[in-house]
Formats: structure tokens, sequence, C-alpha cells
């Protein structure tokens, strides 16, 4: 990566926009010098730098406690008229043999509220995407944690060689320089995967729930099988029960028990027929009180009748005779018969004898009888319809008893089969029981019928909701061996990752002890001294090993030493990292003494990379160093703080006489 | 001509079974049903001496009732028919015979032993007349 250029808008002590070239110009020129005095504007270079870099996170000296907005603010220079600033840098980049040109501007407004606008133009073309996600892609560039390895300040780099300070330069170079973060990321995200998957295997909610389920299924079941065996114990005595009632029916039945029920009306039947049947012989013998008999003799009354007609006519003979006697008499006594013949008269008169005679002999019938006309009547009225209508009578009244008398008998034989109350008292209270006790039972069976059917849908119902659960809880199971594959195969992941990593570190931390080592010793060209060189792979404590392998504290060291030491081991980490980074160094020359000056300025400047930028005072820098550097250096600037604008200019050369042409000539 | 009737001691206790049997508490109605029992039947009685060594009695108004001619008729008229004399004795003597021939033609009928077979005669009369 090479700066091509750096543009400032009034930023900071920048006022106006000033472009300074970067590019060096030649392979082995790498070093651009930079020359100011105290707050000129050196520092601000260096933050102009990390702040179009890497933003939020740059680790500006300016910066302070400031949040970043408030930053950016004090940022704008105080001249500047509208209250913008930006910073602008250009770089190359070669990416797998391809150069890329990277063009970054960062922007700033700071009216009531700070606005930041950031924009990346790659290969003159602006990209989009690399505008919005620049924190992640300048990884890529200068890793930010790792940034003070090749951005930094002299002064304070003495700190490093501290032995306690070391260590934690050493193992955050190593693992962002090799990638480690990336295993150590990976390792964490791998803990918190395996901690969010235990948590998950610890829900077992569906399974808790299926065996709630279960126990309440079996407490269903249970009861339901309680219930099936009363059932079926219930249905042994209810047909024990249907039995008894049964054969007590029966006996009942046998027994009369249903007479003796009826008893009351087969004797109010029995009573109001014989009530009857005195009513109907009482007629009958009202009946054959009266005229009945004469029923008997009906021959005897016609001949009665006949008998009667014959004495009549007997009697009427008598009387006709005599009357016609008497007038025979007087006839005879007429003169005109006495002319007539004796003949005649003698004929006339036998004539008249012999009528007379003929009444007389019917008269002459005995009158035995001689009934009166009443009683005549009676006989008359008798054969014309008296008996007719009383033989009637009698018969209907026959009728009449046959059928009370018959239903009498039967009633009797009824009466007389009703059992006496104490004979079946008993009895009948046994089959009220009987009866009570097996409507009592089909009553229980029918509620426990009823509870079955009930138990019945409430099994079948659970059933389903646990055939849901077994299918979810199978899920659940699926996926946590699934899960507790993949805990297995992440711890194991983070096994093979903690033995890459120690391989991997301690292979690197020997590389960073050799370049370390190597460093040192080109800086201090004092062989004799440090002998060796160690880094604990797990703790990153460095050991100095000095002649006779003794072993050497940073203590025991100049704080001349210390600071080359610690420049050594920088140097040593950027070697160690294999990228290819521009260094900046700030007051590069410190408070080092002159013998270790000029050690940089000859065996450090000129190599720390194929670019260097040194931000330098002249007390640093001095003439006499310039000219031991002056091969190397391929631009160098001036930072002139103007007093009537009130801003730092930079100009071309180190020294107001250093001109480009000298540069030039050079 | 029959003025009073006394009863012979057999009849009296053929009579007090048929009371007991039918249920008829008068001596006379009974004796009206033996008389004319006697009376259907086609043979004379036959003559024999009857006492009258009971304490029943009764006139024949108390006989008869309001048909006492016509019984009287009856009489005579069976007596014409079997060729007997009007003669008041004679009379007197068959209405005694068939009397008692009655009352025992009754109580010696095993048919008889209520109102009803009384009255059954009456469709056995009807049946062969």
């Amino acid at each position: 990566m090479i700066l091509d250029e750096l543009v400032l808008h009034d930023f900071g002590v920048y006022g106006g926009r000033q472009r300074i070239a970067l590019t060096p110009t030649a392979r082995d020129k790498p070093i651009i010098l930079f020359g100011g005095l105290n707050g000129g504007g050196k520092t601000t270079l260096l933050d102009a730098l990390q702040l179009c870099f890497f933003g939020n996170v740059a680790q500006c000296a300016g910066r302070g406690d400031l949040t970043y907005d408030e930053y950016l603010r004090r940022s704008v220079h105080h001249g500047a008229e509208a209250s913008e600033a930006a910073i602008e840098v250009a770089f190359r980049h070669t990416v797998d043999g391809e150069v890329q040109n990277w063009r970054l501007t960062r922007s700033w407004s700071a009216g009531e509220q700070v606005r930041e606008r950031f924009q990346v133009i790659r290969n003159d073309r602006l990209d989009r995407a690399a505008s919005e996600q620049w924190s992640a892609q300048v990884e890529d560039f200068i890793p930010a944690r790792i940034a003070h390895l090749f951005l930094f300040d002299g002064e304070k780099v003495e700190g490093y060689a501290d032995l306690a300070q070391a260590p934690i330069l050493i193992r955050t170079a190593i693992q962002n320089l090799l990638g480690l973060d990336i295993v150590e990321r990976l390792n964490a995200d791998l803990v918190t995967i395996e901690r969010r998957k235990k948590t998950e295997l610890k829900a077992p909610e569906d399974a808790e729930a299926l065996n709630a389920l279960r126990d309440q299924i079996r407490q269903v079941a249970a009861a339901r099988s309680g219930v099936v065996r009363e059932r079926a114990a219930a249905l042994v005595d209810i047909d024990r029960l249907r039995r008894t009632v049964s054969e007590l029916d029966q006996r009942y039945q046998r027994e009369g028990g249903s007479l003796y029920e009826d008893r009351g009306r087969l004797e109010a039947e029995l009573s109001v027929s014989r009530r009857a049947e005195d009513a109907v012989h009482r007629s009958m013998r009202d009946l054959a009180a009266g005229a009945a008999p004469l029923a008997l003799v009906t021959h005897l009354l016609d001949d009665i009748v006949e008998q009667a007609k014959r004495e009549e006519l007997s009697r009427r003979s008598a009387h006709t005779a005599e009357i016609i006697a008497d007038e025979h008499a007087a006839l005879l006594q007429l003169p005109a018969l006495a002319k007539l013949s004796a003949k005649d008269r003698a004929a006339f008169l036998a004539y008249s004898t012999a009528r007379i005679d003929t009444l007389r002999s019917a008269a002459g019938e005995p009158c035995l009888l001689e009934l009166d006309a009443g009683t005549h009547a009676l006989v008359t009225s008798l054969l014309d319809g008296d008996l007719t209508e009383i033989r009637r009578q009698g018969a209907d009244l026959v009728a009449q008893g046959q059928q009370l008398a018959a239903t009498i008998e039967h009633a009797k034989l009824m009466v007389s089969a009703i059992p006496s109350e104490g004979a079946i008292a008993d009895l009948i209270s046994q089959r009220d029981i009987a009866h009570n006790e097996l409507r009592i039972a089909e009553y229980e069976q029918g509620r426990r019928d009823a509870e079955l059917s009930r138990l019945d849908r409430e099994l079948e119902t659970l059933r389903e909701k646990e055939t849901r659960l077994l299918e979810s809880v199978a899920r659940a199971e699926f996926e946590r061996e699934d899960v507790s594959r993949i805990l297995i195969h992440s711890s194991r992941v983070r096994e093979t990752l903690g033995k890459f990593r120690t391989a991997v570190v301690e292979r690197h931390v020997r590389r960073i002890e050799a370049f370390v080592l190597d460093s040192f010793r080109q800086l201090m060209r004092k062989e004799n001294l440090i002998t060796g060189l160690r880094i604990d792979p797990s703790t990153f404590h460095l050991e100095l090993k000095g002649s006779r392998g003794r072993t050497i504290t940073a203590e025991r060291l100049s704080a001349g030493e210390r600071q080359l030491l610690a420049i050594a081991i920088i140097w040593g980490l950027a070697r160690a990292s294999g990228r290819p980074l521009p260094t900046v160094i700030d007051t590069p020359l410190g408070r080092l003494d002159s013998a270790h000056r000029s050690r940089l300025v000859t065996r450090y400047f000129p190599h720390a990379s194929h670019q260097v930028m040194l931000l330098s005072t002249d007390e640093e820098i001095t003439r006499r160093y310039y000219r031991d550097l002056k091969h190397s250096v391929g631009r160098s600037y001036r930072l002139r703080f103007d007093e009537d604008e009130a801003r730092t200019i930079v100009e071309e050369g180190y020294f107001p006489d250093d001109t480009p042409r000298v540069e030039e000539a050079a | 001509m029959v003025e009073h009737i006394r009863l012979s001691k057999q009849a009296r206790e053929q009579l007090i079974r048929l009371k007991r049997y039918t249920g008829l508490e008068q001596w006379n109605v009974l004796c009206r049903w033996a008389f004319c029992r006697s009376l259907a039947e086609p043979t004379p009685p036959a003559p024999a001496k009857i006492p009258s060594d009971s304490n029943v009695e009764m006139s024949w108004r108390v006989f008869g009732g309001r048909h006492s001619d016509v019984y009287m008729a009856l009489l005579k008229a069976r007596c014409l028919r079997d060729g007997i004399s009007l003669e008041e004795e004679a009379i007197s003597q068959q209405f005694r015979l068939h009397l008692h021939r009655g009352i025992g033609l009754l109580a010696n009928d095993r048919d008889l032993r209520s109102i009803r077979d009384f009255l059954g005669q009456l469709e056995v009369s009807c049946a062969t007349a």
C-alpha cells in the first residue's frame, strides 16, 4: 500500500485546502520528511490520516475524552468560512497483482449538529458498498487494532519496551496480524452458539407436557378400567337381581299375588254378582208366586174354554127351546092354520116338535163347570198372552240366573284362589325389595355407562393431544440430536482451534523473536550485549539473553536502549506481519541521545518500510541527521505557521533554504 | 166345594225341603206349583188314603188367591178328562191326591234344587205342549 496524497480542508490548524503529495519518488527514497515547530501541525497530520481511515475508532492524539462529534466539531479550522472540514486520502493497493486506486473523502459540517459524510472512490468510481461498509473494509488495508505499529508517536514508543506493556502489544499484534482474532472470534462465536444451544437443550417443555399428559392419560385410563371393573361386577349383580326378581315375580304369580292385589275388586265383583243373583231370585220368586204354575197346565185351560163353550151353548139352547115351544103353541092358535088340511097341520106340528126336540136335546148337555164370566175372562186372558209373557219372563230370568251363577262360580273360584295376606305379605315385601334393588342397580349401571363414555371421550381427546405432542417432541428430539451433534462438533472445533492457535502462535512467536532480535541487532550493533531473545508463547513475556546466556531485564537497559528495543519490537512485528504498509512516525527521535539517534536515522528510517513519513521538529532531524538521511528522502515538507493568517501552510522543503531545487538536484 | 186343605206330615216335610231349595216362603205358592205339576202329568193319580196329620192348613181362597176359580175349573176339567164324577166328595179327593202327588214329584225331582230350576219347568212344559 502506498499513500499518494493527503488533502486537508479546514482541518485543525490547516486552514483552507492543502494538498500534500506523498508518493515516494523512487524505490530507494522511501522517506517523506515533514518538519515543523511544536504546535505546527505534525501530530494533526497523523491524526488526519487516522481519522480519515478509521473514523470514530481512530486513536487520534487530539481527541482525548471528547465525543466523536465534539472532536469533529473542534477539528474544524477556526477561520473556516463555512463550518465544514474534510480530509482526503488517496492510496494505491495491490490486490492479487492488480493495482487499485482508492480515494477516501471524510467531510463533516458542524452546524447545530455534526453531519459526517464519507465516500470511497475506487478506480475513479464511487464505491457505494465500500462507502457504507468501510469500517469492515478498512481491516483489509490497515487493521485498526494494529494501526499503531505503523502510525505511531516515537515519544510514546518507549513504553512498549516495558516488560509489562510489551506482552499486550505482542499479543494484540500476533492476534491481529496472524488472523488469530478471527480464530478468537470463531471460538467466542462457538461458545455463544454452544451456550444458546445448551439453553435450547434445557427447555424440553413439550417433553414435560408430554409426561404430564401421559400421567393424566394413565389416571383417566385407571379411572376408566376402575369403572369397567365396577361395571362388570355390577353386571353380575344385575343378572342375579334380574333372576331373583323374575323368580319372585313367577312365585308371586303362582301364589296369586296379582289376585291378592285384585282381591278387593274380585270380592266386590262376587258380592255384586251375588246381589244381582239375589235380585233375580226375588224376581223369580215373585214370578213363581203369580200365575206361573198355570203355564204348566195350558192343555187343561184349553179344556176349560172348550167345556165352557159347550155349556154356554146348552144354556142358550134350553132357553131358545122354551121360547120356540111357546111361540109354536101360539102359532097353532092362528085361525089360518085351522083352514089347513089335517095333513099339512100334522106335518107342521111334526116339524115344530122336531125343532124343539133338537133344541131340547142340545140343552140337555150337563153344565159341569158353570164358569162365571170373570173366571172365563181370566182364563181367556191367560191363554191369550199372559202365560206367554210369563214364560218369556221366566226364560229371561233363568238365562240371567244362569249367567250370574256362572259369573259367581268364576268369581268364587278366583276369590278362593286369593292367597291370605299372611301367606303372601312376606313374598310381596321380598319382591318389592328385589324390584327396588334392581332399579337402583340399573340406575347405577346407567350412571356408570355415562361415566364410561365420558371417560372414553376424554381419553380420545387426551390421546389426540398426546399424538400431537409426540410429533412435536419427536421433532424436538431430532433438533436436540442436531444440537448435541453441533455441541460435540463445536467443542471439537474449538479444541482443534486451540491446537491450531497454539501451534500458529508458537510458530509465529519464533518468527517474531527472530525479526525482533534481528531488528534490535541492526539498531544496536552491539552484538555482545544481546545474544538471544525469547517470547513466551502463552504469556508473550519478553526475555533478553545477554552474553554467556545471562538473562537481561528491561530495567538493566538504559532509557535509550529501551526505546530502541521498543522500536525493534514494533519494527519486528511490522516485518513479521508481512503487510507492505507505509510507516508514519511522529516525533521519531524523541528523547533519544545522539548515539541512538544516528542509529535510527541510518539503520531504521530508510528500512522501516517502502514508504516512511517522518514528522519531525528541526530539533530532532537536525541538519546533521538530515544530511545522513538525505539520500533516502523522496519528498520533504515544511509546516509553516503563518501568524497573520492564523494557519499552517504546507510548503515544500524541510528547511526554509532547502528548496525543491536542491532536492531535484539531488 | 173344597173349603179347607190340611196337608200330610210327609208333604209338610217335603214342602219344607222345597222351601229351602227355592226360597219360596209361602206354603200356598209351593202348593199351587205342586198341584199344577201333578195336573200336567198325563196319568191320573193313584187313589190313596192321605192323612191330614200335619198342622199345615189353608183355605181354598188362600190356596188359589186371585186364580181360585181358575184352579177349581182346572180340577174339574182334569176330573172330566179322567172320567171322574164331579161329586163334591170325589173332587175333594182328587184335589188331595193331585196336591200330594205334585209335592212328592217336586220334592223328589233331583233337577229341582233352586228357584231357577222351578222356572225352568215352564220351558219344559212349553216344549212338550
